[in-house]
């Protein structure tokens, strides 16, 4: 019976997104309009000749209208169609869909090492909120949640990769081409780029199912004469839907996390490419790079907003 | 915002006037209320060790960056290519990097760099932020409609994505790199005030100022931007965290600081490129630097959090109280608070002696209940009557040991079918829960889990005591809604609680509570969240099913009408203690204690004369923390005499009536006929 309310729920939220994207293209398509001073000239790189000061010009339609220049723009981006990049002269549109496959992969990656680590650790402090793994877990998040990626990933190549000599230290793996490959070349990079997100969702989890221990239900359920494992099935089901929002917001802060990931293990993906877009001030590539990674992220709260639905009685009933 | 965290607000330097409405904290009622002692914030904030070394951490990092000039041992950008890479020695405390520069000095410039950025992106951003999320809270409508979809878009991007591709443009620097940050920051900075300004749009002091013609922008500074001033300090000590880590990875990237330039990134940067492999220590001391830093500014938040008493505030004040498990191995002991009592009746179904309970507060304990005895013969029902935090809801919930973990037994005993509740281990006691008591709670409407079906929670009921296989217990599901007159039983087994109206739950409950046919039902207050003509049903219902399954009830109510048409006998709580213990009709028709006789005279009777005026009792019930001395009732009693105050009254019993009045004997107190 919830099958066609959860159809139009899917329907409704498709159509809320993309008055959101559209307001996004406007924003980023205005981000070339941050460039100080003239643009051709200054993105065309000091001592430049007219020629290709007229020629960048061009590129980037800047002799057009504001608003023209918005038009031919977002035409293109619904097709892909990025321009071409500033420094190489290749389509932006075809570095990143090579490209994009390979940031997936590494994200995937640190959305599962998040989750096996993250996940029973709050379990276990949730439900024995209090003891000793809850006091070690809790000094644990707070501890992940301060270390930056950056710091963390050369340690654990130091460790793992040259003296341990257990992982690669850079380089990547398609899991279509060979997954103990991927898994060998993205353990490393998830879990320096999941750590916090497993801190996140640790923590979520934990005072979720405190709440949820401490609620009326809860003590109707003890009061039927439930025992600590009905308890538990009953606690994790409600403190479910909760976690599950914070960790698809937190996914987008991971996303964002890629680009220091891919820079520090030479994973060729999204974020190096924007690194090096953003060296060269590679308007076009940026722009690209910036809106394929914003509709992942309206994407997943996408997903996370249906999720929640699914675990809701009240939302998918409704 | 202080709805919502179920703690009286505190009052402090910071939250003075701020997190409590004029309208009053919540008074009284003494079976929930955890007294907060009104200690200063700072007092608070530095009592907590972690709290404090994370102050302490950030005033030390703080006024480095501030005074680097002075106290940095040595230039932060002189060479030495002679000492480079050094491990910290007596000159370089923290060694020097692959230049020979400095690494102590160095990194007190970097803080300098780090901090500032860190505390102007988070200035900035408020400051724009904060006009704009007043007005969008304050006046909905339009604005704040495009002002949403605006704060939508710019947080689908990535932040870090957002400020390299706003850095980019704009070419590297340290400025750059802040106020492409700053950009950043707006957007979900506005979110959350706009939120706290639509919860307090609401409250009866901004209603009040509105009716009262105050201009707009004097309601937001004067009345609201005060009270959202506790969450933005929490928020404010995160973002600082977030920020510091935002300008660490820019400068990391090459877009924030450029060399010389130190700040804590870019000195990362640096030693990872320059010495990763010969020199670990030389990434090691940026790295701890900014990790700490972090780390300070996230516990502050934390600790601000729970002492201003927001977000998890109800788990960190009971993190906070000593854990007093005292029912599990608990044997029944005899002490001071025994005297007076009665009810040892062994051929008792339920038999409470002497029953002390405490709740551990964080200044100590409070007894909320001393001396509790009340006895259930099989096939009775037994009204147990009184105020709000008279104590019965305690008593009821202790029954099957369901009080919170801060509860515990100071004495007494509590038996069912002449074993001691209190004794049992937690097997034997999960085995009569359920199925030789059953339990119904007061709302309906948050006593069933909302993510199972009603048939699950009803078949649970069943399985949990063994009683028959899951595809038994999933038909008898519908019988047992048959049973407690639920229509479409069968349909309705597969509904979620929301899907049932308020009554309908109750049914659900009562169906549960008894499905395993149990000889006591405890049920506190089952009517009390429902509306009369089905407070009137859910009554007929249990009637029925008393009689039925000849099982006793212990109904707990504040009701006098319900106990008149439904009890057999009436014990009557107050201020923690049971005053008057009596047969039903006795009590109606003559009340021994004057706290009884203003209960009954309070309730408008058909039996009642005409011209005789309802009488309320004044005062209100005390609270635990504040109990009268002497007779608890005193303070209210129309007939207390000195001698009242000067002694506690024992309990006396006289054949089947108990009361705990010294005066009971003189009284001649009025019942109704």
């Amino acid at each position: 019976m919830g099958a066609r309310v959860v159809g139009e729920l899917v329907l409704r939220r498709i159509a809320a997104a993309i008055p959101i994207m559209l307001l996004v293209s406007i924003g980023i398509f205005l981000i070339a309009q941050l460039v100080p001073g003239d643009a051709a000239i200054t993105l065309a790189g000091e001592g430049a000749s007219p020629e290709r000061i007229a020629e960048v010009r061009h590129d980037l339609h800047l002799d057009e209208s504001l608003f023209q220049q918005y038009g031919r723009w977002l035409a293109g981006a619904v097709h892909l169609d990025f321009g071409h990049s500033l420094s190489s002269g290749a389509s932006v549109g075809q570095d990143l869909s090579s490209r994009f496959p390979v940031t997936l992969g590494l994200v995937l990656g640190a959305a599962i090492a998040a989750i096996l680590i993250g996940v029973p650790l709050g379990i276990l402090s949730g439900l024995r909120s209090g003891g000793v793994v809850d006091q070690a877990s809790r000094m644990i998040a707070s501890v992940s949640i301060s270390i930056p990626s950056f710091w963390l990933a050369p340690l654990l190549v130091i460790v793992f990769g040259v003296n341990l000599g257990w992982f690669p230290v850079s380089g990547y793996v398609a899991l279509t081409d060979s997954p103990m490959g991927w898994f060998r070349h993205v353990a490393l990079p998830a879990v320096s780029l999941g750590l916090f997100l497993s801190a996140w969702l640790a923590r979520q989890l934990r005072s979720a199912l405190i709440d949820v221990l401490r609620s009326n239900y809860v003590r109707t359920l003890l009061a039927k004469g439930a025992g600590a494992r009905t308890v538990a099935k009953h606690a994790l089901r409600n403190a479910a839907s909760s976690t599950v929002t914070v960790f698809g917001v937190q996914l987008g802060v991971l996303i964002g996390g890629t680009v220091i990931i891919e820079q520090i293990f030479a994973v060729p993906g999204l974020g190096a490419y924007l690194l090096r877009a953003v060296a060269a001030r590679d308007i076009p590539a940026i722009q690209g790079v910036a809106i394929v990674l914003a509709g992942c992220q309206v994407a997943i709260s996408l997903l996370v907003d249906l999720t929640y639905a699914l675990l809701n009685p009240k939302v998918r009933l409704a | 915002m202080t709805g919502a965290l179920g703690i009286p607000p505190p009052t402090s330097s910071i939250t003075e006037g701020a997190t409590q409405p004029p309208d009053g904290p919540n008074a009284g009622d003494a079976e929930e209320l955890v007294p907060v002692p009104r200690r200063s914030v700072w007092h608070r904030l530095l009592r907590r060790p972690g709290t404090c070394a994370a102050i302490i951490y950030l005033v030390v990092v703080g006024i480095a960056a501030v005074t680097a000039p002075l106290v940095a041992p040595f230039d932060p950008y002189r060479q030495d290519l002679v000492n480079t890479t050094q491990t910290p020695s007596g000159s370089h405390w923290l060694g020097t990097d692959s230049y020979g520069r400095d690494l102590l000095s160095r990194l007190i410039f970097g803080g300098r760099t780090s901090l500032g950025v860190a505390v102007c992106v988070v200035g900035a951003a408020l400051l724009v932020a904060l006009p704009i999320g007043l007005i969008a809270g304050y006046k909905s409508g339009r604005i704040d409609g495009l002002l949403m979809r605006l704060t939508d878009a710019a947080i689908s991007i990535p932040a870090i994505v957002l400020a390299l591709a706003i850095a980019g443009a704009l070419g590297p620097g340290v400025t750059n790199g802040a106020v492409a940050l700053a950009i950043v920051y707006v957007p979900s900075m506005v979110r959350l005030i706009r939120g706290e300004v639509i919860q307090l749009r609401q409250e009866t002091y901004v209603e009040a100022s509105k009716v009262a013609g105050t201009g707009t922008w004097r309601i937001l500074f004067r009345r609201i931007l005060p009270n959202i001033r506790s969450t933005l300090l929490v928020a404010s000590a995160f973002w600082l965290g977030t920020a510091l880590l935002a300008e660490a990875a820019l400068s990391y990237l090459g877009v924030g600081a450029q060399a010389p330039t130190a700040s804590w990134g870019n000195m990362l940067r640096q030693a990872y490129d320059n010495s990763l492999f010969t020199s670990a220590w030389q990434s090691i001391v940026p790295g701890m630097a900014i990790a700490l830093t972090i780390l300070a500014f996230n516990t502050l938040g934390d600790g601000l959090r729970d002492v201003l008493g927001m977000g998890e505030s109800k788990a960190a004040v009971r993190r906070r109280i000593p854990r007093l498990r005292g029912t599990r191995q608990r044997q029944p002991v005899a002490t001071a608070d025994r005297r007076g009592v009665a009810t040892t009746d062994t051929g008792a179904l339920l038999a409470i002696n002497g029953l002390g309970i405490a709740f551990a507060t964080p200044s100590g304990e409070d007894q909320v209940l001393s001396g509790v005895s009340l006895s259930v013969q099989p096939g009775e029902v037994v009204g147990l009557v009184g105020e709000s935090g008279s104590g019965k809801t305690v008593t009821a919930l202790s029954i099957l040991r369901l009080l919170p973990p801060s509860a515990r037994v100071v004495s007494g005993s509590i038996r069912f079918q002449g074993t001691d509740l209190l004794a049992l281990g937690r097997k034997e006691l999960t085995a009569v829960r359920g199925a030789g008591i059953g339990m119904v709670f007061q709302d309906p409407l948050t006593a069933l889990d909302p993510s199972f079906t009603v048939g699950h929670q009803l078949a649970e009921a069943l399985l949990l005591h063994n009683r028959c296989s899951s595809s038994e217990a999933r038909r008898r599901a519908v019988e047992m809604l048959d049973r407690v007159q639920i229509p479409a039983a069968a349909q309705r087994v597969h509904d979620y609680p929301h899907q049932l109206s308020g009554g309908m739950r109750q049914r659900v409950m009562i169906a549960m509570a008894i499905a395993c046919e149990p000889k006591l039902l405890i049920a506190d207050e089952p009517t009390t969240a429902l509306d009369v003509t089905v407070q009137a049903q859910i009554l007929d219902l249990l009637r029925r099913l008393q009689s039925e399954l000849q099982m006793s009830i212990l109904f707990v109510t504040h009701d006098l009408g319900v106990v008149s048409g439904f009890c057999d006998r009436v014990s009557v709580m107050y201020g923690g203690q049971v005053v008057e213990t009596a047969p039903a009709s006795d009590f109606f028709t003559r009340p021994l204690h004057p706290y009884g006789e203003g209960l009954i005279t309070a309730v408008p009777h058909a039996n009642v004369e005409r011209k005789r005026r309802l009488t309320v009792i004044p005062g209100m019930v005390p609270l635990v923390s504040n109990m009268p001395e002497g007779c608890r009732f005193h303070p209210r009693c129309r007939y207390a005499e000195p001698a009242c105050v000067a002694q506690p009254p024992q309990l006396r019993i006289d054949g089947e009536r108990e009361v705990r009045c010294r005066r009971s004997e003189q009284l001649h107190l009025q019942g109704v006929e």
